[in-house]
């Protein structure tokens, strides 16, 4: 286990059933007219900020290597590539209609990363691996750490092979 | 490094900033680890309920356990010319097993605000977990415990300073305290507390499907637990409570937790975090990261920034006016007027479903990165509740930012009296009501003020009286721009408040942190001196070009640590070598 290196396991929460209430964004006035710009950005009550509250459906708490959570740049990049029409700016990452969605969003990152496996892990799971943890030998090589714990607790995906991921992938983006 | 310091610094119950963790060691060693530490004579010692009660029901305090003798500690510590600060954690504390209950009462493990259950490595790399607060048989357990620690001080003769502990973390540039939770057992107080309040105001059931109202319920209730553990704490042991302070541990978020778990530390976010507590009044800790693990210079900067000087600021008792000239202060040019959290029912504006949408707006207005890249940690984010007018402070040489939510009668008052009296005041109007803004103009009118208007990538009303100065802008229109054309906007407000700064220090991986003192009897020359610490925690060599301003003269290099500083007559060049750290003292003055 402890040479468990190339992989990465998502955390992720489900907020309930999507509900498509979010208001729609106004539009916005002509960027020449400036004269009522100013009057319209001190009326309305902002909704483009309001979208920072997380809808339904399945979202991503953090993503985790073998050495630790993995910073949502890259994860955000691909997210936005995935589904153009949805807003990637939330605090989790997110959101997806279902966990399929989730796995391919995970098989394009390992391949962008170059990760072997993946793992998926709900917040209930993580959290009960948690209050079952009584140690964690975090300075002993040999012995597993968190996300390889993780990783061997939760249901790993099956990625498609290397040779034919592009196959797939093109697909999805064309 | 000695033998002696690499054993102190492996110590367990030594983890560094002064803190003394009794229960880690046999009472018969106390005193030779007391007489080693080398961080002054302010001890800090947190009282570890579950060492003192395994049950929650009975209690030791020495008859069974020589290590629960907090009179032994005190009495030892005085004769070792040491003085120990009690600190009684109101919330879970990180660095304790169950975030501090008794054994029997953790029986709920708390939820962050991602749902993630609460779990942190100490610096010992033990798995510790928070437990919930919010269980009623945790706060009944909790006054009757303090109930008998107060018996315990007052026929002990116990004579020391007991501090209130709120413990928090720092995550995504904001403040989080332990005692949230959204586990199981907050949802079963939160039902109650919510059955409570329907029943004195049955009103309330017609907001009860509204997600905006929970929210804003959840936040009072949070508020209202908090404020009961602090209440009792207060009353119990009113002879020997000081106060309440507020820390934040670093390596203690839930993102910490999922690196640390993994074997890494982050040395560069804990040097961000504890530098955004300082900006938020909060008290940075390191005491969960080893103390091997350390690297130097973080440890460095944790000893000068905090250890040495803010904490003592705290819990020193008050001191003499020429006292203050020894010790050096954040220095804050611009004060940040967050919502007041606690109090949600007084602002009908203010947004609860999202306490931090103000600072968002900075965000997304540009201010929030153009203070990181041209005046990193020289602010202060304070609830608008402090917000008031002083006349013992000088005015004009900080900016108050208000987002125009937030003005009530109250605070347009004191808006216009710290104009009127030199201060200078800049404010998003986007948000400001009609009422407030008529008002405004009304006063403009009344005092024949000229109100310049111009616009600069948005509209800018400004207006002077005298030293004070009171520019509104406009936000939301500030939000379309570029992020080119947000950072000209804020470059030119920060000329036209005319504060003078050295700037320019443009290195992201080089940690620079400002602090102010007042000028001493020999220091006339000067209205202040500043200390810039510059530390290099990278593994590469550095190079800072700093502009020597008209206003400044370099007086003083301090503790160069694998730094060389170069002074040219404009100019003065450090170079700092990886690990690599160096001060120095600039004397201010008026041109």
């Amino acid at each position: 286990m402890g040479s468990l290196n190339n992989f990465l396991v998502s955390i992720y929460h489900f907020s309930g059933p999507i509900i498509s209430t979010a208001p729609a964004l106004p539009s916005l006035p002509p960027s020449n007219d400036l004269e009522n710009s100013a009057d319209f950005f001190s009326k309305r009550d902002e909704p483009y900020l309001e979208n920072l509250v997380e809808s339904g459906g399945h979202w991503i708490v953090a993503i985790l290597g073998s050495k630790g959570h993995l910073d949502f740049e890259q994860a955000r990049e691909i997210y936005g590539e995935l589904f153009p029409n949805r807003s990637a700016k939330e605090k989790h990452l997110g959101a997806f209609d279902s966990l399929d969605e989730i796995e391919i969003f995970m098989a394009l990152l390992c391949d962008k990363l170059q990760m072997e496996r993946a793992a998926l892990c709900s917040v209930v799971e993580y959290n009960a691996i948690i209050e079952n943890l009584t140690t964690l030998e975090i300075n002993d090589p040999s012995r597993p750490n968190l996300a390889q714990i993780l990783f061997s607790k939760t249901r790993e995906i099956k990625l498609p092979e290397n040779s034919k991921r592009k196959g797939i992938f093109g697909k999805l983006f064309h | 490094m000695s033998v002696i310091e690499a054993m102190q610094n492996s110590d367990p119950a030594c983890p560094g900033e002064n803190w003394f963790l009794y229960w880690r060691t046999s009472s018969s060693l106390w005193r030779s680890k007391i007489e080693k530490m080398r961080g002054g004579k302010n001890i800090i010692v947190p009282i570890n309920w579950s060492f003192h009660s395994e049950t929650g029901d009975r209690v030791d305090f020495g008859n069974d356990r020589p290590e629960s003798n907090l009179a032994r500690l005190v009495e030892m510590a005085g004769e070792c010319n040491r003085t120990v600060h009690f600190y009684l954690p109101v919330t879970p504390a990180p660095f304790l097993q169950n975030g501090g209950l008794p054994h029997l009462l953790a029986r709920q493990v708390a939820q962050g605000p991602d749902q993630l259950a609460f779990a942190m490595v100490d610096s010992l790399g033990q798995l510790l977990k928070i437990h919930s607060f919010f269980d009623p048989r945790v706060f009944q357990s909790f006054t009757k415990f303090i109930g008998q620690l107060a018996h315990y001080f007052t026929h002990s003769g116990v004579n020391a300073k007991l501090w209130g502990l709120e413990c928090g973390y720092i995550e995504n540039g904001g403040y989080q305290s332990f005692l949230f939770d959204r586990s199981k057992t907050y949802g079963q107080a939160f039902t109650r507390y919510m059955g409570l309040a329907k029943e004195e105001a049955p009103e309330l059931e017609k907001n009860l499907n509204s997600l905006s109202f929970e929210k804003k319920m959840n936040m009072r209730f949070f508020w209202t637990i908090r404020d009961l553990y602090i209440d009792a704490l207060k009353k119990e042991l009113s002879t020997h409570f000081e106060g309440i302070l507020k820390y934040s541990f670093m390596g203690a978020s839930p993102i910490d937790f999922l690196d640390r778990a993994c074997g890494n530390n982050n040395f560069s976010k804990y040097s961000e975090d504890m530098l955004e507590s300082l900006c938020r009044d909060v008290i940075p800790s390191s005491i969960l990261i080893p103390q091997s693990g350390k690297k130097t210079i973080y440890s460095r900067q944790v000893d000068e920034l905090v250890s040495y000087s803010l904490v003592s600021s705290k819990i020193e008792d008050s001191y003499y006016e020429e006292d203050r000239q020894s010790y050096f202060f954040g220095l804050v040019f611009f004060h940040l007027f967050l919502p007041d959290q606690k109090v949600p029912q007084q602002s009908h504006m203010v947004d609860w479903e999202n306490p931090l949408r103000i600072e968002e707006r900075w965000m997304v207005q540009g201010l929030r990165s153009f203070l990181k890249n041209n005046f990193p940690y020289t602010y202060s984010l304070i609830p608008i509740e402090k917000f008031r007018f002083d006349e013992t402070v000088s005015l004009s040489s900080k900016v108050s930012v208000i987002d125009g939510e937030l003005v009530d009668q109250k605070v347009f008052n004191n808006v216009l009296k710290t104009f009127m009296s030199g201060g200078q005041i800049l404010m998003d109007r986007s948000n400001l009501s009609p009422f407030f803004l008529l008002k405004l103009e009304t006063f403009f009118l009344e005092n024949s003020l000229a109100v310049e208007k111009i616009f600069f990538h948005t509209n800018v009303h400004s207006a002077l009286l005298g030293d004070g100065k009171l520019v509104l802008y406009e936000g939301g229109l500030l939000n379309t721009k570029s992020e080119s054309e947000k950072n000209e906007f804020w470059e030119k407000m920060s000329k036209f408040f005319n504060l003078v700064h050295i700037k320019n220090i443009k290195n992201d991986e080089v940690t620079s942190y400002w602090r102010t003192r007042s000028s001493s009897p020999s220091e006339l020359n000067y209205e202040e001196i500043r200390r810039l610490s510059l530390y290099n925690g990278t593994s590469y060599k550095k190079k800072i070009k700093l502009p020597l301003e008209r206003n400044f003269v370099l007086l003083k290099i301090l503790d160069e640590q694998n730094a060389v500083v170069q002074s040219y007559p404009h100019q003065i060049e450090v170079q700092l070598l990886p690990e690599g750290a160096v001060s120095l003292d600039f004397g201010v003055f008026s041109v």
